[in-house]
């Protein structure tokens, strides 16, 4: 991976999305001006509440939503630009996620190795080797819908690294999961890291940032509030706790404090 | 953990592209095509059941068919007979019939005389009727009956047949009629018609052409012979009866058989959760949804050529016989290819329109119920085929499935228009184009992905879901209790209707409704713009006026459309219009107009275009389909087959009208004018409403909609 330094494996600037609602005040804003740097080797946090535009930010790196102003680079290219040569430079998983419940694992990664344009040689190599990695080889060829819960998100997380893409765009993934499963996600997260991949998730679950993340990103109202690495955000607000820091941070944006951020629920 | 990848390097873009999609597309169309083999409860329920069920219920419909006709024709029936007024010559003529008719009947001389005076003082089916009926309480199944009807002009004959009767003419030219009085409704009056009427028929031909004999002075069959002969041979006949009822099979297959299939490619992929990650793969849009469309379009092929198979070797086995006596024997190959090429830019055509019924659900289950009303459009459309009168011309070949089950028709029967079928084959291939063009939008991105907001919290939503709610209320209400309160008092009951049922109704949508427009009733119901605006009150009147003298114009398209649509669907005889002028004669004109022409226009707008338009097109979005559902349930409220396209067309008109101009008072003075024209059209006929100069009165409207 050529990570050189001036370039990020995530930029975008003054990013804004609208959404068109004649019912309110004729627009939604999802997202008003967000500046994100994210760079290779480093998981990065993308933290708020519910409704704060996590998801409308990843969905946009990830090209499936167009920006309505500003602009976003991943690996170097432009989403608004090529989207599809982004898309062959990311992978994108999110709690919401599924999978087809008549394919078994490995058909699932042929299909979508076959839509990457992955030479049939290389696609089976490639699948064996994430079949070890994953531990998957036991149920590669039972039909997704009688795999354990455990086994799906494996089979996941394997399709969305299959072309092993520079940068992993993950949204909200350990929502609804068990603890084991949670915990091969968290492992894998780190492994991505080591590999010098860009690791960018959103969660609204501050342990989960605190325990992972190099850097976090605390979200608003569609506008990051900061960034930086824990023991920077901790000095900027001089909170020590990540509950603090955040409250202190929308605090400050807005002149006074917000509902108190409840684990795994909308603050 | 994690495995360096050494394939797939960043930035590689593949050559030459077009490969590269193509082969995405067949990667999608066979993942689609493999996931959906793999259910085999839905492809055995979507191919395999109807397939089979073909001869099933064709062999065995037949067979019920043969065994109550021959249990009709075994019946023992007892007939009532009073012929007292035939003279004698002509009763040993009738006598002698009856003998020839088969032993299951039992003829019985009784005084019926009752019957009979009330037989020759009014209609066949008038008077007669009620003292008939009396007689066959008993346990008489028919009653024959004659009486002297006075000289007869020899077209009596005809007349006569149409009533279940004969006209006999005996040697003096007088008439004598003799009716069989019979209950169709019961069995043993079917038998008793199926074996006395033939006999009677031939006597009373013989006894007309010998009437005509001896008034000519002469054989009039020497001099003009006329007798019927079937030249359509064999494949015509068969070609015409397949051809009738193919088009409504083909539809139903066709939505049946890639329902499945495009549920399974669009909603079910929603679902699943599996588009987000479908829509992350490095192919373009297009690729995909033609991928799914061509599994849709594979798919409802593969049924509808089954189907199609089924049926031709259920006939040609001879398990079936087609209606018409259309004998078995080979199907004509050239006319089923011709017929197939015809319609295969209508399968084209309505796979597409399933995928996007597909995409627009949320789930399978939410996609089935949208199933339903498309496929009863779809019926509509292709029925006209089964009425053999209905002409393939250039109108109808410019409509969708229409136009082509027409052409199907006339290909298999042999009689194809060249020229029609050949615009039908244009005009669909044209919508099916037009469809295909739009494919990609089923995965449009930002709308699959928005959420639907939270009840409460979503106002316009909760608006536009009220006003349809509201407008099947009014539907309901207005042709129950509005029926109700007209059929006690015409004048009283259509006043209460409309200003108390109608304008309630609006008032309460547009009250209930008011938070989703900053809390202004008048922009609820689109009495000012939605922006809040107040439009000036000279661009009022001049929308008001623009509307008054686009009535007659828009009257003339009414007719137009009605005129249409008689060819398959006939008015009933005595238009309901006429018949309400006539009722409220005693009232005056000015009176007439506001009853008919200014409450409806005033009170129905503000609840159709008002209320309901405005609540439902809240969402910007959805404007078009807000405008078909208002006009939908406007002519829904009308509560008549015959004048739904009308009023739909009406409805679309007055709404586009009310969206473009901002405010519903246009569509209030068009549809006050519109009705006003049919009032005046009975009170005044020296003025010609159908006059081409009246379209000179649509100009205003053009300009001021320009």
């Amino acid at each position: 991976m050529n990570a050189n330094a001036e370039r990020h494996a995530v930029e975008t600037r003054q990013l804004a999305k609208t959404y068109a609602d004649p019912g309110k005040k004729g627009v939604v804003h999802a997202l008003e001006g967000l500046d994100l740097e994210c760079r290779y080797g480093e998981i990065y946090g993308l933290l708020g509440p519910n409704g704060a535009g996590k998801s409308t930010t990843l969905r946009i790196l990830a090209t499936m939503l167009a920006p309505s102003a500003g602009s976003a680079l991943v690996d170097g290219v432009d989403v608004a630009r090529e989207p599809l040569e982004v898309r062959r430079r990311i992978g994108f998983l999110s709690a919401t996620t599924g999978l087809y419940q008549r394919l078994s694992p490995r058909e699932t990664l042929q299909y979508f190795g076959a839509l990457h344009g992955m030479p049939k040689e290389r696609l089976e190599e490639r699948i064996a080797e994430l079949f070890d990695a994953f531990r998957m080889h036991d149920f590669a060829d039972r039909r997704c819908e009688h795999l354990s819960s455990g086994q799906k998100q494996r089979t996941s997380i394997a399709r969305a690294v299959l072309h092993d893409p520079p940068v992993l765009i993950l949204d909200e993934p350990t929502t609804g999961l068990d603890i084991l499963a949670t915990g091969d996600m968290i492992e894998f997260i780190e492994a991505r890291r080591d590999s010098r991949r860009c690791v960018l998730f959103s969660t609204h679950v501050l342990s989960e940032a605190e325990r992972l993340c190099d850097r976090i990103g605390v979200i608003h109202r569609g506008r990051l509030l900061a960034s930086g690495t824990l023991d920077e955000l901790r000095a900027m607000t001089g909170e020590t706790w990540l509950d603090g820091v955040f409250r202190a941070l929308v605090k400050n944006a807005q002149g006074r404090a917000p509902a108190p951020f409840e684990e795994g629920a909308p603050a | 953990m994690t495995v360096p990848g050494r394939g797939m390097r960043p930035g590689s873009t593949p050559n030459p592209q077009a490969n590269l999609w193509r082969r995405a597309l067949v990667t999608v169309a066979r993942g689609e095509l493999r996931r959906l083999l793999r259910d085999r409860k839905a492809i055995l329920l979507a191919v395999l059941v109807p397939m089979l069920s073909y001869p099933a219920l064709m062999y065995g419909s037949q067979r019920l068919g043969q065994i109550s006709q021959r249990q009709i024709e075994e019946r023992e029936v007892r007939v009532g007979v009073d012929l007292s007024a035939l003279p004698s010559g002509l009763l040993d003529d009738v006598r002698a019939r009856l003998a020839q008719v088969g032993s299951g009947v039992r003829f019985e001389d009784l005084d019926l005389a009752d019957v009979v005076q009330a037989a020759a003082r009014g209609p066949l089916d008038g008077a007669v009727r009620t003292r008939a009926e009396e007689r066959l309480k008993d346990d008489l199944d028919g009653l024959l009956v004659a009486w002297l009807n006075g000289a007869a002009p020899v077209s009596m004959a005809r007349d006569a047949e149409a009533h279940g009767g004969a006209v006999l003419i005996d040697r003096d030219r007088a008439a004598h009629r003799v009716a069989l009085v019979f209950h169709r409704a019961s069995e043993d009056g079917l038998g008793v018609s199926a074996q006395v009427l033939g006999p009677l028929r031939q006597l009373a031909d013989e006894l007309e052409s010998r009437a005509l004999a001896n008034g000519l002075g002469d054989d009039p069959a020497l001099a003009f012979a006329f007798e019927a002969r079937d030249v359509a041979p064999p494949e015509d006949s068969k070609g015409l009866a397949l051809g009738r009822f193919l088009p409504l099979i083909a539809v139903v297959v066709l939505l049946s058989g890639g329902a499945f299939a495009a549920l399974d490619a669009f909603a079910g992929e929603r679902e699943q959760g599996t588009l987000e990650t479908l829509l992350v793969q490095p192919v373009p849009t297009w690729v995909l949804a033609w991928g799914k469309f061509s599994v849709v379009l594979a798919t409802a092929l593969a049924a509808w050529i089954s189907n199609v198979a089924s049926l031709l070797i259920t006939i040609e086995v001879g398990l079936f016989e087609l209606p018409d006596g259309a004998a078995a024997g080979g199907l004509d190959a050239g006319r089923t290819l011709v017929a197939g090429v015809v319609f295969l830019p209508t399968v084209v055509l309505m796979a597409a329109a399933l995928c996007f019924l597909a995409a627009r659900a949320r789930t399978f289950r939410e996609g089935q119920h949208y199933l339903l009303p498309a496929t009863l459009i779809a019926v509509a459309l292709a029925s006209p085929a089964m009425a053999a009168d209905v002409k393939l011309d250039y109108l109808l070949a410019l409509v969708p499935i229409m136009g082509p089950s027409l052409a199907l028709r006339d290909a298999f029967a042999g009689v194809l228009a060249w020229p029609a079928a050949l615009t039908a084959f244009a005009a669909s291939l044209g919508w099916a184009a037009l469809a295909l063009s739009r494919i990609t939008r089923t995965l449009d991105a930002e709308r699959l992905l928005q959420a639907p907001a939270p009840k409460g919290l979503d106002p316009a939503g909760d608006a536009a879901r009220r006003s349809l709610r509201v407008g099947l209320v009014s539907v309901a209400a207005v042709y129950i209790a509005g029926g109700a309160l007209q059929s006690w008092d015409l004048v009283a009951g259509l006043t209460l209707t409309l200003w108390v049922l109608v304008l309630g109704l609006a008032l309460y949508l547009g009250y209930a409704n008011r938070r989703a427009f900053g809390g202004s009733l008048a922009r609820a119901l689109a009495l000012v713009k939605s922006s809040g605006q107040t439009s000036s009150a000279l661009s009022t009147l001049g929308w008001v006026s623009a509307g008054l003298l686009a009535g007659p114009a828009l009257t003339q398209v009414g007719r137009f459309i009605l005129e249409q649509q008689s060819r398959f669907l006939p008015l009933p005889s005595g238009g309901a219009a006429e018949g309400l002028m006539g009722t409220l004669a005693e009232l005056s004109l000015p009176a007439l107009l506001v009853l008919f022409a200014l409450s409806p226009g005033i009170t129905e707008e503000l609840l159709f275009r008002g209320a309901i338009l405005r609540g439902l097109a809240i969402d910007r979005g959805r404007v078009l389909p807000a405008l078909f559902t208002q006009a939908a349930l406007f002519a829904a409220m009308h509560a008549s087959i015959h004048r739904f396209a009308i009023t739909f067309a009406l409805g679309v008109v007055l709404g586009a009208l009310t969206l473009r101009s901002g405010t519903v008072f246009a569509a209030i003075a068009l549809h006050t004018s519109y009705n006003a024209v049919a009032v005046l059209a009975d009170r005044l006929p020296s003025v010609d409403f159908g006059h081409p100069l009246w379209w000179l009165g649509v100009l205003p409207l053009l300009v001021r909609l320009r």
